[in-house]
């Protein structure tokens, strides 16, 4: 701790926690602050929570009871925001908030309550996403450093499922973090399942049915973090009984297919066989691409799982994916085709897999057609003696046949009748991807460039064949600048945009690019889309760093500049390349004046556990240290020779 | 600035009832329509509004849309976010083959929570209508109505309808009946205004059968153009209603007359106020030190009275919330004099009230001016919209020996005396004299230049051999920028601006370890507001022989660098205020270390100019870069000339300094 942020907190906390008269607080609080000494925290530490407490009984209506307990402390300022919100979050129908109370001493101590004003509850609804779903807050204002803090809340929530999963760890230390269950039924049925805890050396002991976890360290924010649940403690509980959807992972598969399939064909829907005719499926596929928008609509809790009526869907023209897959089992069964619904998790969503404890850990739902015959599409998959195609039908733009690039390294679990059937999405079943980028032009005086920029996607890497298809060129350009960094300054100018046969988009646009090459360490630096920034550390400074490691994936990517200049110029390194395990570049610079530098990218994603961190640590210093060394003096060009 | 919009008004001509209109729901579409397509130079995508038309008379305000959907994105044109009192909703949605899907309001009318507040055991509630059966090529309509009370919404007192949406429109109307101009209340009447093109093939004013119908054609999309006011878009119409008073006289000369006597006066500014003995002993004591000329003696009252009298919006949040309730009371215009000496603080809006008095009973002579923001739709004497002025928060104004006008702005005392917000000037505004029978005229306040909104950042930074790169800055800004940190730490104690200090520099630039900031003058009026700051990083020396250093630490851009510029500008350019800003650092370089090429350069146009300087004496390193925007009001034509200025101002904001290691 240096001097000055010493000094500070001895003004700042003139009293020392642990002489201030906690009296006014209840005394569940009082317990957590008393003896309490800022000094006995991790240094870096804004807040800290003393205490977090969360009981969950199971009431014989079905529904939960949720009380929870928090006390926390500001240490800096960095931790009053956080330290002055309690939130809940729910659906506005079926959360029942019975009590919600707050208690706060400031440094000084001034003591408030609080204030009913200070509860509010926002609808999350938008038009593209009606919901009955709902965020509730209390909140005290003029937080700062030295505050004490302590929240209380009961909430009686309607469940879908029986079984719920809490994080463990927060941005925040944690000194005693409890969770305590119980059952007004089959008290054999309460689970309780600490997930991750060994990998993060936690100390915690579960007694029954409560858990206690002592001094969680606070989530430190890293570079490339995971950002995905996965590697991170949490905590899964439920009361679960064997006749219980979430008994086993069977029970679960066959529950849904039931449900789904009650939902959205009705009870008695028309017999059905499996497909062999790829261009039945593509019909059956376009129908519902070009019929159906997608658009959340729910306004129970129940619709988080359960889908419209296929024939609902086909009249409202729009649905989740879930509805989509209704629409398109629907659609279907007009043709004799039966579908089954395959349970997916995207994006930050969880990896399922078969050794996780059975819950409801999907965010996606796609479709599995039954095939008499293999259909020679990339998508088909074997399991349980059976062939299926996989088909997403959120990707509108991924041809039938194969699946978005993001399911690399997926798995899905297929409902039938029978059980769960898993499925590895395989890399041949993914739609390929890659970027091309091509900037030819005129370099003035002052290092704007006049000219064109052609960019051809593969695939949908970067959603620009669904905003081309979707919308109007501003979006497309829209997107291009997001995606790329392009400065708005820049002028892009449609002048040709054209899908092949294979679906790849050639986008062409006329430009006129101030500032094109910037003055930067003495010589002139092509634009950050292109080549990037210096890459960072992923080593934090002064302590071991905390989180795994991952890195996302990009498509090949290969950017091409081609201009003349004004003023004739150097490159820095006329090539440079580094290939490793998960990341490569390739630096080519050719001619004069014009001059022609290309730069091609790979990025194939990666993930380094806990226990790996020293291995992803040591592989980005190398990328690290061959990338820095050509961006800091060969990405770079001289109107002289280089020096 | 071109403005192709002028302004009609209709007012109290009597029209015969006719409250039940044709509304034409389920008409047979026109073949025509089909054969509408996307054609993005004419700003046809997405979707067409076919129709559109709004409709009031006495009791309710009908509405009719017809739509043609061209692509997926187009189907949001179909969205209505419905509130209020929505009665007889139809809808229905038509593709090419004829084939109809109806809405049905239980089942596409959605409600749902925004938001409700425990306290007040309220909740705000939102309708959505989602259309079923959309497609990428099919005619939407949908007709509904909202009870209205004299051609306004429940409980309004004014709306603006934009006749510009985000989808080409074909045709809008506004049709008005007599009945919707009359209320309960007869002191007030209902007005309607509108802005009419310049080219009169887009616009077209009917009567029949005593209905008046405003109609514009074939309206773009509305651009959202940085730094734009989209009231002054060529391409941009409005349609108002509004209450004013119906006891005014109609001709603007008068009408504004009647204003500055019957309301400014008698109903503001010389409305009986309750003087306590506290009051009169401060003013008198006032009174008895002014300097004893027009301009210092405006100068001085603004000083004192900004230091005895808080705004509530220089107060910290919990001392604001602790005189909520007295806030209140000032409702009671009678007692603000009381009140605001009681209590030592003034809401917002009753500032130029209180200051009105206090000037008056100090025995200043001044001019009262109504502003109107520059981000407003101009100032229109002949519309008598008697609202359109900033009269809760007026400018008070001395005229200076050279003739021009001095103000101080009691609403907004962060400024310090002879400026103000800069939304106010460069616009219309009204000068009232109540000192000579209350008479007004009207005139554009002044704008701003750069030399009078200047902001300096001077930095000392070492480098050492071990890598260790430390900083000290100090920052401190005139005009706009010192009236920024003004409002910025004024509310704060001393312990609250070194931690926003703190924060914000730690939120802007990671790299550094703040080490120390401190804010110089945060809590008064008097001189600049400093924040001095210092900080440090380490650097890896041993990897290279050669090292980039950003050379400004905490810096900032002195305006935004948009990501998005639409094409066709049809906007004017606002940019906030103009600048003058300076970042000097004096960098001690470790022995042995010198600048690497040549990082000077200068650009210019007529927005302003950039440039970028360093030089080396010894093991000191000079660096400065000037952004100077000269210019902040602009037409349309010149956005090349800010886009280059950005590119300017971003190549000078992210370049870096090459150092080498053993010579340049």
């Amino acid at each position: 701790m240096s001097v000055a942020t010493a000094l500070f907190l001895t003004v700042a906390c003139w009293q020392s926690p642990a002489a201030r008269d906690w009296s006014k607080f209840p005394d569940w609080a009082q317990s957590a602050l008393r003896g309490f000494e800022p000094g006995d925290v991790p240094e870096h530490a804004a807040m800290i929570r003393l205490l977090d407490e969360t009981r969950v009984a199971l009431r014989r209506d079905g529904r939960f009871e949720q009380r929870r307990r928090i006390v926390q402390y500001v240490l800096d300022e960095r931790g009053a925001e956080a330290a002055a919100l309690f939130l809940i979050d729910g659906d506005a129908k079926g959360a029942k908030i019975k009590k919600l109370r707050g208690w706060r001493q400031r440094a000084n101590g001034y003591f408030d309550k609080l204030d009913r004003d200070n509860v509010v509850t926002v609808g999350l609804s938008n038009s593209r996403q009606i919901t009955s779903g709902a965020m509730t807050f209390g909140f005290f204002e003029g937080v700062s450093t030295g505050a004490a803090i302590a929240f209380e809340s009961r909430e009686i929530h309607e469940t879908f499922f029986s079984a719920n999963v809490l994080g463990v760890m927060t941005p925040f230390p944690i000194r005693k973090r409890v969770i305590r269950l119980s059952s007004q039924g089959d008290p054999s049925a309460v689970k309780i399942i600490p997930i991750q805890f060994e990998a993060w050396n936690l100390d915690y002991t579960l007694a029954g049915t409560t858990l206690e976890i002592r001094d969680i360290p606070g989530l430190e924010q890293e570079a490339a973090a995971p950002d995905f649940v996965d590697p991170y403690p949490r905590v899964m509980f439920g009361f679960i009984s064997p006749s219980d959807p979430l008994a086993s992972w069977d029970n679960m598969a066959a529950w849904y297919f039931r449900l789904f399939n009650q939902s959205a064909l009705g009870p008695n829907p028309p017999p059905a066989g499996n497909a062999d005719n790829a261009e039945d499926l593509r019909g059956l596929a376009a129908a519902v691409a070009e019929k159906i928008s997608y658009r959340q609509r729910y306004m129970t809790l129940a619709r988080g799982w359960t889908p419209a009526p296929g024939a609902t869907v086909a009249r409202r023209a729009y649905g989740d994916c879930k509805d989509m897959v209704a629409c398109l089992s629907h659609f279907a069964r007009g043709r004799n085709i039966a579908t089954a619904p395959v349970l997916a998790s995207i994006a930050d969503g969880q990896r399922v897999s078969p050794s996780d404890p059975p819950g409801p850990w999907f965010n996606h739902l796609i479709a599995a057609i039954p095939l008499t015959r293999a259909l020679g599409m990339a998508a088909e998959v074997d399991v349980g003696g059976q062939r299926y195609l996989l088909h997403d039908p959120t990707a509108k733009y991924t041809p039938l046949g194969w699946m978005p690039a993001h399911y690399r390294g997926r798995r899905v679990v297929i409902s039938s009748p029978e059980g769960a059937l898993w499925v590895d999405i395989p890399d041949s079943a993914l739609a390929p991807e890659s970027l091309e980028v091509e900037i030819v032009g005129m370099l003035d005086g002052q290092y704007t460039l006049s000219g064109s920029i052609q960019i051809v996607e593969e695939g949908d890497a970067y959603f620009l064949r669904t905003i081309a298809g979707d919308g109007n060129p501003l979006d497309v350009e829209m997107r291009l600048r997001d995606q790329f960094e392009i400065p708005g300054v820049v002028d892009l100018i449609p002048s040709g945009q054209k899908v092949d046969d294979q679906g790849k988009l050639t986008l062409l646009y006329q430009v006129k690019w101030p500032s094109f090459l910037r003055r930067d360490a003495g010589g002139l630096r092509p634009p950050r889309c292109m080549i990037g920034t210096a890459k960072r550390s992923l080593d934090p400074p002064g302590r071991p760093r905390q989180n795994p490691i991952a890195f996302d994936g990009a498509p090949p990517t290969r950017w091409r500049l081609s201009f003349r200049s004004q003023t004739p110029l150097t490159a820095g390194r006329l090539a440079a390349e580094h290939h490793g395990e998960h990341h490569g570049f390739s630096w080519k610079v050719e001619g004069g004046n014009p001059l022609t530098a290309t730069l091609e990218t790979s990025r194939k994603a990666a993930y380094f556990p806990k226990a790996q961190v020293s291995d992803g640590l040591a592989y980005w210093r190398r990328y690290r240290q061959a990338y820095n060394r050509f961006w800091l003096d060969g990405a770079i060009f001289y109107t002289q020779p280089a020096p | 600035m071109k403005t192709l919009s002028i302004f009609a008004v209709v007012v109290a001509a009597p029209l015969i009832h006719a409250d039940d209109f044709e509304i034409p729901f389920g008409q047979p579409i026109p073949k025509e329509v089909w054969r509408i397509r996307e054609n993005p130079a004419a700003g046809i995508y997405d979707a067409v509004i076919l129709v559109d038309r709004t409709q009031f008379s006495r009791n309710r305000i009908q509405r009719f849309r017809r739509i043609r959907i061209l692509s997926e994105n187009g189907k949001s044109a179909a969205d209505l976010n419905l509130s209020g009192g929505v009665k007889k909703l139809r809808g229905r949605v038509v593709d090419i083959t004829g084939e109809e899907t109806r809405f049905e309001k239980k089942e596409d009318l959605v409600e749902f929570l925004v938001s409700k507040r425990l306290g007040s055991r309220q909740s705000r509630k939102a309708k959505i209508l989602a259309p079923p059966g959309l497609t990428v090529d099919c005619v939407v309509e949908a007709s509904w109505e909202t009870p209205s009370a004299a051609g306004l919404p429940l409980n309004s007192s004014g709306e603006e309808y934009f006749v510009q949406e985000d989808f080409f429109c074909r045709e809008k109307s506004f049709v008005i009946t007599d009945g919707a101009r009359v209320g309960d209340n007869p002191f007030f009447i209902t007005q309607f205004t509108w802005s009419q093109p310049g080219d009169s093939d887009q616009f077209r004013k009917t009567r029949k059968d005593d209905v008046l119908t405003i109609s514009y054609r074939n309206v773009k999309p509305s651009q959202t153009f940085p730094f734009g006011q989209p009231s002054m878009d060529a391409n941009a119409f409005r349609f108002s209603t509004f209450r004013t008073f119906g006891e005014f006289r109609r001709q603007p000369n008068q009408f504004w007359a009647d204003y500055c006597k019957l309301y400014l006066k008698k109903l503001l500014f010389e409305q009986p106020m309750h003087r306590t003995a506290k009051y009169k002993k401060w003013v008198k004591a006032l009174k008895a030190k002014l300097p004893g000329d027009p301009l210092n003696d405006l100068m001085f009252v603004y000083n004192e009275f900004r230091k005895r009298i808080h705004s509530a919006d220089l107060l910290s949040p919990a001392l604001r919330r602790s005189l909520a309730e007295g806030a209140e009371a000032f409702r009671d215009e009678r007692v603000i004099p009381q009140k605001a000496f009681e209590l030592n603080f003034c809401p917002t809006a009753y500032m130029g009230l209180l200051f009105y008095a206090v000037a008056k009973d100090a025995g200043l002579e001044f001019l009262l001016v109504l502003p109107r923001s520059i981000y407003d739709p101009p100032f229109a004497p002949n519309a008598m919209q008697p609202f359109a002025l900033s009269y809760y928060t007026p400018l008070f104004a001395v005229t200076a020996p050279n003739g021009s006008l001095v103000t101080v702005c009691p609403s907004f005392p962060e400024y310090d005396a002879a400026y103000g917000p800069p939304a106010w000037q460069g616009s219309s505004a009204m000068i009232v004299d109540p000192f000579d029978k209350w008479s007004h005229r009207f005139a554009q306040l002044p704008r701003f230049g750069p030399d009078l909104h200047t902001l300096v950042r001077q930095c000392r930074m070492s480098l050492d051999g071990s890598g260790e790169l430390r900083f000290e800055t100090v920052q401190k800004g005139s005009g706009a920028f010192n009236a920024e940190a003004r409002a910025t730490y004024y509310p704060l104690t001393a312990a609250e601006q070194r931690e926003t200090l703190r924060r914000t520099w730690s939120r802007g630039s990671s790299l550094w370890e703040i080490t120390h900031a401190e804010v110089v003058n945060g809590s008064s009026f008097e001189g600049q507001v400093e924040s001095k700051v210092s900080g440090r990083r380490v650097i890896d020396l041993a990897d290279s022989d050669w090292l980039s250093i950003y050379p400004f630490p905490g810096d900032t851009l002195p305006i935004a660098t948009p990501n998005r510029w639409p094409p066709n500008r049809s906007q004017p350019i606002i940019l906030p205020h103009c600048v003058n800003q300076v970042d000097l650092v004096k960098i001690a370089l470790p022995p042995n270390w010198t600048l690497r090429g040549d990082p000077n350069w200068r650009k210019s146009n007529e927005v302003g100019e950039v440039r970028f300087g360093a030089v080396q004496k010894g093991s000191e390193l000079t660096v400065r870069r000037d952004i100077v925007i000269k210019r902040d009001l602009l037409s349309a034509d010149k956005e090349r000339d800010l886009k280059f200025f950005i590119a300017w101002m971003e190549e000078a904001y992210y370049q870096s300094i090459g150092i080498v290691k053993g010579g340049g």
